[in-house]
């Protein structure tokens, strides 16, 4: 221990003497560190920590979504849990209490609090039956809604608010940490359970399912019940269900269900920072050899005076972890303002963001980081340090062999270097070019000068139909009309604005399997004006007219990709499409070019099977038989958005005082909203490969520029024997490009291996993309030669007669 | 052979111009085996650096069978010196990465000497040397008499009309230094022409010449014995 003590007080000693080296070694150990911690916070807050409920072990989740119907069923039938649902995508508005405005709600059944063991901030929950019909006129405010549009007063429960024109009593409010399942929930309201809805029932929201293991219950024998009451469910539907639904079902960790691709994602990353983080050690473990190898005589003292090569090992670990330690303190406060960049870097909806701190788990991986770092870099100086300085005090013969143990050490954390550059460079390389094929996919429709906006009345205002229908024909009228506006048309859904809307369809001539014989479509509802508006191509055909608009003559334009399917090798005009269960055809008047609507690698879900527009009017009506209350207005002007929302809040208030005006933003932003995710990933990555090349490209000057110093005397020996100024060039040169050559390779074998991991992350590009590949070996040589080409410009500059006479 | 008229060389210090070489005028013939002597500091291995043309930076006249080598650029210098002039150190200086082989190959590989014509003059040099069996050992295999005969075989691979030898056995003890001067002698015989720096009257011996030299002044020659020292010497 005395040993130890006297060691940290030498070592510190050592550190205070050497400031440049420990500012420029520190410096590199605090990038390495900072970057693993603030991406560490991330994994911590959204992987590993428990959920803030009690006992959080027991709650699941059922990878599958179930209509109510289903739910209900699993609710009496499954054993092994207490089970809830929620559903997602629900908006209401809020009217009467100042503005009217748009609320996000989650409906829940009435344990999804009990299940969680949530407890509320004031007031109740829901119990049991409350969310039976007529028994349901219930809401739970957000703490940040109850403070935002209630003061914060504590006498608001009891109180009844309208919520969609219908109104619920507010039964409680929860605390601030509650914000499940998102934390852009502002009131929670209880599943309507209505059995006499068959649609709704059975179709209509398809929720995720929650649970609370029983006690004594696994994991595996909720997820084996949970496939025994899959297997039966099918019976229960009164249609057929698709034998895919829900087919691998099975029971996970709350935790992990929530984080869903979250998690590959935050483990790429941390695999990139970990890279950066061995690169860095390696740098530092290159300039503590030279450093060491100005401490030959002092270890060769050391030796003689009869310090074991341990003891002097020790010695030098010490100083390592201690130089570590302070790289760790630095890297603390550097992941502090890193981690506030990640997150606002991250998509707005990464699950369990708002969990992500700098907390004592983060300080302890931090210290164990620092210490783990310490030994890595420290172990080959210490290691090269105590041989050396043992062979120094036997005979002076052996100072060649360790000089060339040295270099080969030297040559190998070089390559390592460059190889693990290379990888993330690659990596880097793939998510640049899958971003750029992605930003450069056609959507389908032009973006210029289109500003959009969500105008959401009740659903109550548009089950008058007719009332519906002339407010909106009203809404686009007069903005049409209003300065500044060159077109104004209305959808149900924006293309890329993250909602879907799907309807089933009866196709003319089309004989599916049982699964498909009424294909799910992706519905879209819009004004005359849309297709010319937006920039859509009509491809053959008509596009509609206002005429169409009354539902007299029943219409329909299909998606260029739908017709080709349903109807292969046919002329689409003319054929026949109708709702399911519905008894109206609706004839094909047009063909449209497909459009990008669900993300910009898909037209639609996967489990939808084609797209289909219908005229806005009292026939356009979606599943349950209504027509869209909510519609986003899409605008082309040359004004901003400010000036359309103001203009648009004016009109629509004209018209309706209840209807709020909502999302008012330009088609560009809502594109970059729909790439937010991959172009994160990509600016992360290419981040964290561009610290890793630039510190990849300072250890083989580092390593160069020593062995240039150590070869001095060869160098002018080789001068005095007749070597041009390009033999000593090339000679410097060739020994670069050897670690480079050595390191590019191993690199680009690694980093096929990474770029399978990243497979799924990449679109339009191969994860062995040659390109990719031939053109980051093509950089890292010409840098790492750069980098060779300082040294050897100082090798040229070595005079032969000094360097000889220093013999 | 080699004429140097008035040559100089001086370094800057913090304490001003220190003078290595003053005025040195000297004549070298075709066959000569000459002998530069002096005490520590008196500037031999200067106006050895200077005859190898490993250092530029003096003033004066070097004439090299009959080429101005004064008026030559850098790159001249370099190529004249590596046709003509090989090199023998005290401390042998062969690279330790390299074996006997590859050492004595090293001069010729800065020539553009086809690869076979190399290796044939390197088993050649070998065999006349006596060290074939020692190809692939490293310096550090080789005693230190043994280094400095691979570092004259290095040396005179190239055949150089003029061999320069800066205390060349220095590190050796006296069975070692008598065979390699014996070499110098039998190369010299063959029509090498040679300059060696020595402390030592027995090597000195087997020359044919003996200049002097103190405080970077020439004092002496045995060719030239009217060769006195100048009286500003004191002063400098």
């Amino acid at each position: 221990m005395n040993g130890l003590m006297q060691d940290v007080r030498f070592g510190i000693r050592q550190l205070r003497k050497s400031f440049g080296f420990t500012s420029v070694a520190a410096f590199t150990i605090a990038l390495g560190i900072g970057a693993n911690t603030a991406i560490f916070s991330l994994v911590s807050g959204i992987l590993l920590r428990p959920l803030p409920y009690p006992r959080p072990a027991e709650l699941v989740s059922v990878t599958g979504t179930y209509p109510k119907g289903a739910f209900n069923a699993m609710r009496e039938q499954v054993r092994s849990m207490e089970v809830a649902a929620y559903a997602e995508g629900h908006e209401y508005n809020l009217t009467h209490v100042g503005d009217p405005v748009r609320l996000t709600g989650t409906p829940v059944s009435s344990e999804f609090f009990s299940v969680l063991g949530a407890r509320p901030e004031l007031g109740r929950t829901f119990v049991s039956r409350e969310d039976a019909p007529g028994n349901d006129r219930y809401v739970i405010l957000s703490h940040n809604l109850w403070e935002q549009r209630f003061a914060a007063n504590t006498n608001v429960v009891g109180r009844s608010i309208e919520l969609e024109g219908t109104s619920r009593q507010i039964i409680g409010v929860m605390p601030a940490n509650f914000q499940f399942p998102s934390p852009k929930t502002e009131v929670w309201v209880p599943l309507h359970n209505d059995p006499s809805n068959q649609v709704e029932y059975w179709a209509g929201d398809f929720m995720p399912v929650l649970g609370r293991l029983r006690p004594g219950t696994t994991l595996a024998q909720a997820t084996a019940e949970v496939r025994l009451f899959q297997s039966r469910v099918f019976a229960l539907f009164p249609w057929t269900m698709p034998k895919a639904w829900n087919a691998d079902v099975s029971v996970v960790e709350l935790r992990s269900g929530m984080v869903g691709n979250v998690r590959t994602r935050l483990l790429l990353l941390l695999g990139a920072v970990g890279l950066v983080l061995l690169i860095a050690c390696a740098n530092v473990a290159n300039l503590m050899l030279s450093r060491a190898a100005t401490r030959e005589k002092e270890m060769g003292i050391r030796s003689a005076l009869g310090a074991a090569p341990r003891r002097i090992a020790r010695q030098l670990l010490t100083e390592s972890v201690l130089l570590a330690l302070i790289g760790a303190l630095l890297g603390f406060a550097l992941a502090g303002t890193g981690l506030s960049a990640l997150k606002a870097a991250l998509p707005a909806n990464t699950p369990r963001l708002q969990d992500v701190h700098l907390d004592w788990r983060v300080l302890i991986f931090t210290g164990a980081l620092a210490i783990l770092t310490g030994l890595a870099f420290g172990l080959a100086p210490a290691l090269q340090s105590s041989k050396a300085a043992l062979s120094e005090a036997l005979n002076s013969a052996g100072r060649g062999a360790s000089v060339a143990l040295s270099r080969g050490l030297r040559g190998s954390l070089a390559s390592a270097e460059v190889a693990l550059s290379v990888m993330l460079v690659v990596a880097a390389g793939l998510l640049i070019r899958s971003f750029w094929a992605l930003s450069h996919v056609d959507p389908g429709f032009r973006a210029d000068r289109v500003v959009t906006a969500r105008i959401t009345p009740n659903q109550s205002f548009c089950a008058d139909v007719e009332r519906c229908v002339t407010f909106y024909h009203n809404v686009v009228d007069q903005v049409r009309t209003s300065p500044g506006v060159s077109a104004a048309a209305l959808v149900n859904t924006l293309p890329l604005g993250g909602r879907v809307s799907k309807r089933s369809l009866d196709i003319e001539g089309f004989v599916g399997s049982n699964d498909e014989r009424s294909p799910l479509f992706w519905l879209d509802v819009v004004t005359p004006d849309y297709f010319r508006l937006m920039g859509i191509p009509l491809l053959s055909g008509r596009g509609f007219s206002s005429a169409d608009e009354t539902g007299n003559a029943a219409v329909a334009i299909i998606a260029a990709s739908s017709a080709q399917r349903f109807w292969p090798g046919q002329n689409p005009l003319g054929k026949h499409v109708r709702f399911s269960r519905e008894s109206e055809w609706r004839t094909v008047v047009g063909v449209i070019n497909d459009v990008r609507a669900y993300d910009l690698q898909h037209n639609t879900p996967e489990f939808m099977r084609g797209t289909i527009y219908v005229p806005y009017g009292p026939k356009a009506t979606l599943e349950g038989g209504r027509v869209p209350a909510e519609m986003t207005m899409v605008v082309q002007t040359g004004a901003d958005e400010g000036q359309v929302s103001a203009m648009l809040h004016r009109t629509v208030a004209g018209l309706s005082a209840d209807v709020p005006v909502t999302e008012v933003k330009t088609m560009r932003s809502v594109i970059s909203e729909a790439v937010a995710t991959p172009a994160s990933t990509t600016f992360l990555f290419s981040s964290f490969a561009g610290v890793a090349l630039i510190l990849g490209i300072v250890g083989i000057y580092g390593v160069l520029s020593f062995l240039v110093s150590k070869r001095r005397k060869e160098i002018g020996l080789r001068m005095a024997l007749g070597a041009r100024r390009s033999d000593i060039l090339l000679l410097v040169m060739k020994e670069g490009a050897t670690f480079a050559i050595v390191g590019i390779a191993l690199g680009a074998a690694g980093a096929t291996l990474l770029a399978k991991l990243l497979a799924t992350q990449l679109y339009g590009v191969s994860p062995m993309d040659t390109v990719t590949y031939a053109g980051v070996a093509a950089l890292v040589s010409l840098v790492t030669m750069g980098a060779c080409y300082v040294p050897a410009r100082r090798a040229l500059q070595v005079d032969p007669l000094i360097a000889l006479r220093n013999d | 052979m080699i004429e140097l008229k008035n040559l100089e060389r001086s370094y800057k210090t913090p304490a001003g111009q220190t003078w290595v070489l003053r005025r040195v005028n000297l004549e070298i013939r075709e066959g000569e085996f000459i002998t530069v002597m002096g005490p520590s500091g008196a500037g031999k291995s200067s106006l050895l650096n200077v005859l190898a043309l490993l250092d530029d930076a003096w003033e004066g006249e070097y004439w090299f069978r009959e080429e101005a080598v004064h008026q030559m650029k850098r790159k001249q210098r370099a190529e004249l010196a590596k046709r003509n002039i090989g090199m023998v150190f005290q401390s042998y200086h062969l690279l330790d990465d390299l074996t006997v082989q590859e050492n004595i190959d090293l001069p010729l590989s800065y020539k553009d000497i086809p690869r076979k014509e190399r290796q044939s003059l390197v088993a050649d040099t070998l065999d006349r040397f006596q060290i074939v069996a020692k190809k692939d050992l490293y310096p550090s295999q080789l005693s230190g008499g043994q280094q400095q005969l691979v570092g004259v075989a290095r040396a005179v691979i190239h055949k150089p009309a003029l061999l320069l030898a800066d205390e060349p056995t220095g590190n050796l003890h006296s069975g070692q230094a008598k065979e390699i001067m014996e070499l110098f002698r039998e190369l010299n015989q063959q029509g090498t022409t040679i300059v060696q720096v020595t402390h030592s009257d027995a090597n000195a011996a087997y020359g044919s010449r003996t200049i002097q030299l103190r405080d970077g002044w020439m004092v002496g020659d045995t060719a030239n014995p009217s060769l006195s020292q100048p009286a500003e010497v004191s002063a400098s």
